[in-house]
């Protein structure tokens, strides 16, 4: 009986994994040019990056603000084993992720000590930490950045076109949003939701508070990491300002647009915010002007993102019909 | 006597820190909540000061005293339009909001002002020889700031009616309502000065600094890690943590190589909060939330 109900959720959660991955698959098929096929990977690499946050903050409300921080482990660890060790991309890839594992899992456990406005900080600082040790001059370039990295070869394939590039990354996103599904709708991503609404009766009932932290924010590094060290071969020129504190908080903001706990949103959020800086004129400038206003009206009268909507009009028609409706998730906490 | 130039430095850079930190001592104590955007009002600050003095004032109190006024006034707005609104929603979505806050202050005063830091004309220019150890008359403004808005504040706080009102509305608010206290009043306030100090940190920074460019999160950072050294609870704990951070940190810089300091205040940022969350003023047994 579990086993036959758990199919039966995947089953249903797969649904929007195959949407997504029918129009990621599909974009290449719009003719979109080498600039269309480079943002494409932008706007694919910041949403498996904020695929990866949003598992830690809307699947276990632990507030992260430290993403470009392993987006730097990722993409730093890649370029340097195959630069300067002449690693395979893969291998280079998977050391460079592990190594995100074993740091994500100490923020894990500085998690578990510390909350909220705290644990933002506490993260903020971590990725302002490894920002500023990536600007000092050394091995690794300092702020005039390093290179040329070579490009990605997966069993003697070389990413060279751009359409290939951008498949990369783009498959990259279907398998980690297929797993991050499967992590959601599993046991420990139900015991996740309990620590988000209520750590005390979480315990109570017998979750591991410590394991599914440390958990938690080892597997949002790895993707972080991932999401780097995929992305910083295809650049084969990578510097610190790609992974700035600034670009944390640009990662928060794509959740928070996307709606904390909603792993599609996130990749919308991801797609609007990468697009809006590329797209509107003023490097940026306006479009992230814009979008910390989008965000305080959000916190405002949608807390729970684009994702919130259907919940929204819900709540209006029973508001209509004379009912209430529960709290949002960041409602409830404190 | 290096030491002394390091201690001279070090406490000007900590009376910096020191009124960031109590930006966010008064928002934490009225609100319980974490403005990430403090750093980047610091910015503000001086890019305000910039224009004054850009359109030809040149008497530097007039200067001070227009951009502590605009700071007030930008605080009480900032109340209103980013914490009150979405507080209803949890302190967590006002956090957000304040993170959200932080893009607006540091990207929209590029549109303003450009990109580039810009210079800005010394405030006070000179200094005092004792001996060896060369004392500029800016870091003097700025020690006798801090301890002016230190001692201020301590008498506002401790003696004024509107003071004990505040520490009232932070401490119950529904009792303070209760026993007539305006508690949306003394929220505002604790937003005005917030700012104010952080607007004022940034005209007596920027001659030293440049105005302008992409410090506020680093800023933020800074003036938080004393602020929690001190103990986030105590006004007195905020400015002294403060204090002892920029001496640390100049004395750090002389010896570290490329005087690189920010990855070790980072890392002990998240050490303090482990290790001592109460700071080194605080109340004792408090967890932090």
């Amino acid at each position: 009986m579990p086993d036959k109900a758990l199919a039966v959720r995947a089953g249903r959660h797969l649904a929007p994994t195959l949407i997504a991955a029918v129009i990621l698959i599909g974009y290449v098929f719009t003719d979109p040019g080498p600039s269309g096929l480079a943002l494409g990977v932008n706007i694919t690499v910041a949403a498996i990056a904020s695929v990866g946050l949003t598992l830690a903050i809307g699947g276990a409300g632990q507030f992260s603000l430290g993403q470009a921080g392993f987006m730097a482990i990722g993409g730093y660890g890649t370029a340097y084993l195959m630069l300067a060790h002449e690693v395979q991309f893969l291998w280079a890839l998977l050391a460079a992720v592990l190594l995100a594992l074993v740091v994500g899992a100490l923020v894990g456990y500085i998690a578990l000590r510390l909350h909220g406005n705290y644990l933002a900080m506490a993260t903020l600082a971590v990725s302002s930490g490894i920002y500023a040790l990536l600007v000092l001059p050394g091995e690794l370039g300092g702020a005039n950045g390093y290179a040329p990295i070579p490009f990605p070869e997966i069993f003697g394939h070389k990413f060279i076109d751009p359409v290939d590039q951008y498949l990369l990354v783009a498959v990259t996103l279907i398998l980690v949003l297929l797993v991050s599904n499967w992590l959601l709708a599993s046991r420990g991503g139900k015991e996740l939701a309990a620590i988000r609404d209520d750590e005390v009766a979480a315990r109570a009932v017998g979750v591991n508070i410590t394991a599914r932290k440390v958990q938690i924010f080892a597997l949002s590094a790895v993707i972080g990491a991932l999401a780097g060290g995929v992305n910083g071969p295809l650049q084969t020129a990578i510097d610190p300002s790609l992974y700035s504190p600034a670009v944390s908080i640009q990662m928060f903001v794509m959740v928070i647009l996307g709606g904390l706990g909603n792993i599609y949103g996130a990749v919308l959020g991801a797609a609007l915010v990468t697009w809006l800086i590329a797209a509107v004129p003023g490097n940026g400038s306006w479009a992230l002007t814009i979008l910390g206003m989008v965000v305080i009206a959000f916190m405002a009268l949608l807390p729970d993102g684009l994702s919130g909507l259907p919940k929204l009009a819900r709540s209006l028609l029973g508001r209509l019909r004379g009912r209430t409706t529960e709290g949002s998730i960041t409602g409830g906490s404190k | 006597m290096h030491i002394l130039d390091l201690l001279v430095s070090g406490l000007t850079l900590g009376s910096i820190y020191a009124l960031v930190a109590l930006g966010f001592h008064l928002v934490f104590k009225m609100t319980g909540i974490i403005d990430f955007a403090q750093g980047d009002k610091v910015v503000i600050g001086g890019l305000l000061g910039l224009t004054l003095v850009q359109q030809g004032l040149s008497t530097v109190m007039v200067v001070l005293l227009l951009v502590v006024v605009a700071g007030l006034l930008l605080g009480i707005a900032y109340d209103a339009i980013v914490i009150l609104p979405t507080q209803r929603n949890g302190a967590l979505a006002a956090m957000a909001a304040t993170v959200g806050m932080t893009l607006v202050l540091a990207h929209g005063h590029h549109l303003v002002w450009g990109p580039d830091p810009k210079p800005f004309p010394p405030v006070f220019a000179g200094g005092i020889e004792l001996g060896p150890l060369r004392v500029s008359f800016q870091s003097m403004v700025i020690w006798a700031v801090v301890v002016a808005v230190g001692v201020g504040l301590a008498l506002l706080m401790g003696r004024s009616r509107t003071g004990r009102g505040m520490v009232a509305a932070a401490t119950d608010p529904l009792a303070a309502t209760a026993v007539g206290v305006n508690v949306s009043r003394m929220r505002a306030l604790s937003f005005a000065l917030a700012f104010g100090l952080a607007a004022l940190a940034g005209v007596l920074v920027a001659p030293i600094t440049l105005a302008g460019g992409s410090i506020g999160t680093a800023l933020t950072i800074k003036g938080f890690t004393g602020a929690v050294l001190g103990g986030l609870n105590s006004t007195k704990g905020v400015v002294l943590g403060a204090l002892l951070l920029g001496v640390v940190e100049s004395q750090l810089a002389a010896v570290l190589p490329n005087g690189n300091v920010d990855p070790v205040v980072f890392v002990a940022l998240v050490i303090i909060l482990l290790l001592m969350p109460n700071g080194l003023f605080g109340l004792r047994r408090q967890r932090l939330a």
